[in-house]
């Protein structure tokens, strides 16, 4: 038995230490990466974000905020770090881990929206946190959500395991360095979503045709309150945005008034604008959205001078 | 709880380090292997153990029962109790429902409207295996080629042993069960060889059926507007993901079970290098077809007597083994499908032309063997396509679309736009081809791995590649063994 379990133990340990290095290897391409999520993160955790105007939110932020021409309107640099499919507390967790990489922005855009204040739900994407496990902020923010992420960072290859080939793939491509840069849907955080009208809202309208009422959980409200105050501490002045948004999605949010309420009250309380854009003249029209609550190409294209001239209005820019 | 979970992880050297220096006397070690087994079973659904204590208790009683009496009618009492208990069983939670359903739709083509009430119960999992395991021990007990079990702790071992509980191979209790009475001491060769075995089970299963699992739910998905190619290739896939994820079960169970001391049966021998049908039934789910054979066709007549009774036998116990897969007019249809192509070899007298090893001494098959080994598995996959359709219109159309709708630019373009679609699985698809060449050249082994003659060194780069194909290039969706559902 002993030479049995011997040999066991040693092919362990040669195992283990194989998939270490592997481990370590793989995540160390998803940190060489420079386009889409990853590059984005890349860029906050190599302190490479260096702008005067940050966008910070949802992927309301991250196709909305086209970061490079808005910046060539106000005469200063621009960052995106919208993240899709996201709840305030991973915001938070990534603006903190911005903020201890790269120096503060000047202004910080924080959007919000119709379902900023509902209550955190699962991970979204959840194989962009995996190199990123290592910053405290972001464990933090995920270890709430998804407890068995300790996994991911300590037994090897546990991360990719989860996930299919295609993480492998990226990293193998970043190692390489085979991104294709050219045609990186990302650009300074900001992503272009040129896409026609996509039918799903007319489902939700039938669904809920007596109207439909979100929730505006306390605890997101008070990671509002904490993405603002850590802002306002790195010495940056802060906006509180609400982008464009399909009226007819507006019509049927029954409690609109009071979600809208509370972003006036949190704004008026930390002492900062709340630029309220969700009724601009072209929100009636879903030739400029693809979804209610996402702009296309030709919505953000009208969008852009519109937050541009309110950015440069702002004392912070002048 | 599932051979490729992170529970299975755990348990296993849990109960092996339990059984090995915890227990040391042969009682001890069943007691924790009954434990062990009720617990894996429990773990997926502890409410259907009572069905396994039940089939258990049932079969241990007629077997005592059998040995005390020598009265030939009360004799065939008991085992008619055993049969109508077990397959009642079977039959309430697995075909009740689709004989329904049958009748009612047969009796609405003469008008007669019925309705019967439907169970709708989930099929507790492993039921036609263990239930068959039971059988086999009162058919032997009842002809008398084995003495009944005087232990109860190592009959109900016997029944519920973890690693081939829920998808066999379906063990013969004079085989089995005696294994439990030995006094197990450990084989450091036999435990590494399992250890092995389990490796390549867990490879076949996880790197090769769960990624080919993908590839054809996405061809079999709306097979009325898959090009015809596609629904080729889909088959093609669908014949190695239910190998992998069939042997590899067998596999993982055989390789367990050496690490506690005890052998099972093989159920696989390398089937797709089969020269023809019959060999192919011979290396295919052997633990099935032999059970089929012992208690099913050879008291049938076998293949003795006139043609017809050939015919008919052939065909029973092809039907009867399409039905044991599930309670579905596709089975029926495939093992139909597989006694016609059985059919011509036995009344030709050439079922047993093939019983030897393929390509003795020599590396590549010869051209003839080459071709007899590519239309058995043409034909193994046409029967495929019934296995893996939902119903004989869809299975039909499959093959139509296959047949008249894979020339063409369209079906071309088609093709070459899911090939691109699936990129992903190129390298899945690559570890396929080094399957096929390992098992190649292991086919007269046991296993993929089994007395790898290469350096320690060697043999441990294999095995950690092995290992890291299974981390990054299998499919960690936990998919289930596709045969748990029978």
């Amino acid at each position: 038995m002993r030479p049995f379990i011997r040999g066991a133990v040693l092919f362990l340990l040669v195992l283990t230490g194989t998939a270490f290095g592997l481990d370590r290897m793989l995540k160390t391409g998803l940190r060489e990466r420079t386009t889409d999520v990853y590059g984005v993160w890349n860029r906050i955790v190599r302190g490479d974000i260096r702008s005067n105007v940050l966008f910070c939110g949802s992927s309301r932020a991250l196709v909305h905020f086209d970061a490079a021409h808005i910046g060539e309107r106000i005469g200063h640099t621009c960052d995106n770090i919208g993240m899709d499919g996201t709840q305030l507390d991973l915001q938070l967790a990534r603006l903190r881990t911005l903020l201890r990489h790269c120096p503060p922005p000047r202004v910080i855009v924080q959007e919000v929206d119709i379902i900023s204040l509902t209550p955190d739900s699962g991970l979204y994407f959840d194989q962009q946190y995996l190199p990123y496990l290592d910053e405290p902020a972001v464990r933090q923010a995920v270890y709430r959500i998804e407890p068995d992420a300790w996994m991911d960072r300590w037994i090897p290859l546990h991360g990719f395991m989860r996930h299919d080939m295609g993480l492998t793939y990226l990293a193998l491509q970043g190692i390489m360095h085979l991104e294709d840069t050219l045609n990186d849907p990302v650009h300074r955080g900001f992503e272009l979503r040129d896409r026609a009208w996509e039918g799903s809202f007319d489902h939700f309208l039938e669904k809920h045709r007596d109207g439909i009422r979100y929730p505006t959980d306390t605890t997101a409200q008070r990671t509002l309150r904490t993405i603002i105050r850590t802002a306002q501490e790195a010495g940056a002045q802060v906006v509180l945005c609400y982008a464009p948004e399909l009226v007819e999605n507006q019509l049927i949010t029954l409690n609109r008034a009071e979600i809208m309420d509370i972003y006036r009250r949190i704004a008026k309380e930390a002492g900062i604008p709340f630029w309220d854009f969700s009724k601009a003249t072209f929100s009636n029209d879903r030739a400029y959205f693809y979804n209610s609550q996402h702009m296309n190409a030709k919505g953000v294209a009208l969008f852009t001078p519109m937050i541009a001239d309110s950015l440069r209005n702002l004392p912070a820019l002048r | 709880m599932l051979f490729n979970s992170h529970t299975f992880a755990l348990f296993l050297p849990v109960v092996f380090a339990l059984y090995w220096w915890v227990f040391h006397d042969r009682r001890g070690r069943n007691v924790l292997l009954l434990i062990a087994s009720y617990v894996f079973y429990g773990w997926w659904d502890w409410r259907f153990l009572g069905l396994i204590v039940l089939s258990s208790l049932l079969d241990f009683s007629v077997g005592l029962a059998l040995e005390r009496t020598e009265r030939k009618r009360s004799r065939q009492q008991l085992l008619w109790l055993s049969l109508i208990g077990n397959l009642g069983m079977l039959g309430v939670f697995k075909y009740y429902d689709f004989f329904a359903a049958s009748l009612a739709g047969a009796l609405a083509t003469f008008g007669i409207s019925l309705h019967p009430f439907m169970l709708g119960l989930v099929l507790p999992v492993g039921i036609s295996f263990y239930t068959f395991q039971t059988l086999s021990y009162t058919i032997d007990v009842y002809r008398r080629e084995m003495r009944a079990e005087r232990d109860p702790v190592a009959f109900f071992a016997f029944v519920s042993f973890f690693p081939q509980l829920v998808a066999g191979p379906i063990e013969r209790a004079r085989e089995l069960l005696p294994q439990f009475k030995e006094d197990h001491r450990f084989d450091p060769v036999a435990a590494a060889d399992g250890l092995r075995q389990m490796l390549w089970g867990l490879f076949k299963k996880i790197v090769i059926a769960d990624n080919c699992a993908r590839l054809v739910d996405a061809t079999y998905a709306h097979p009325g507007q898959t090009p015809g190619l596609v629904l080729a290739l889909g088959t093609v896939l669908f014949a190695f993901q239910i190998y992998g994820d069939f042997s590899g079960y067998s596999d993982i169970a055989v390789g367990c079970a050496r690490l506690f001391g005890f052998r099972l049966m093989r159920n696989f021998a390398f089937p797709y290098f089969s020269r023809d049908i019959a060999e192919f039934w011979r290396r295919w789910h052997i633990s099935l077809n032999t059970w089929f054979r012992d208690y099913l066709y050879i008291p049938l007549g076998g293949s003795r007597g006139g043609t017809a009774q050939r015919v008919r036998n052939t065909f029973a116990i092809f039907a009867v083994s399409g039905l044991w897969h599930g309670a579905n007019w596709t089975f029926l249809a495939w093992g139909v499908l597989n006694a016609l192509f059985f059919l011509p070899l036995l009344l030709a007298r050439r079922n047993r032309t093939h019983t030897g090893p393929i390509a003795p001494g020599r590396i590549l098959p010869t051209t003839s063997e080459t071709f007899a080994i590519g239309l058995t598995f043409g034909m193994t996959c046409l029967a495929w396509i019934f296995f893996r359709s939902r119903t004989i219109d869809e299975a039909i159309l499959i093959i139509r679309r296959i047949l008249f709708h894979s020339t063409g630019h369209g079906a071309l373009a088609g093709a070459m736009d899911f090939v691109k679609e699936h990129l992903l699985y190129v390298p899945a698809l690559v570890l396929l081809l080094l399957m096929l060449v390992v098992e190649w050249v292991q086919r007269e082994r046991q296993h993929g791995l089994e007395r790898l003659p290469s350096a320690r060194p060697m043999r441990w780069t294999l095995y950690i590649g092995l290992i890291l194909a299974i981390a990054l290039v299998g499919d960690h969706g936990a998919q289930q063994f596709i045969y748990f559902q029978f």
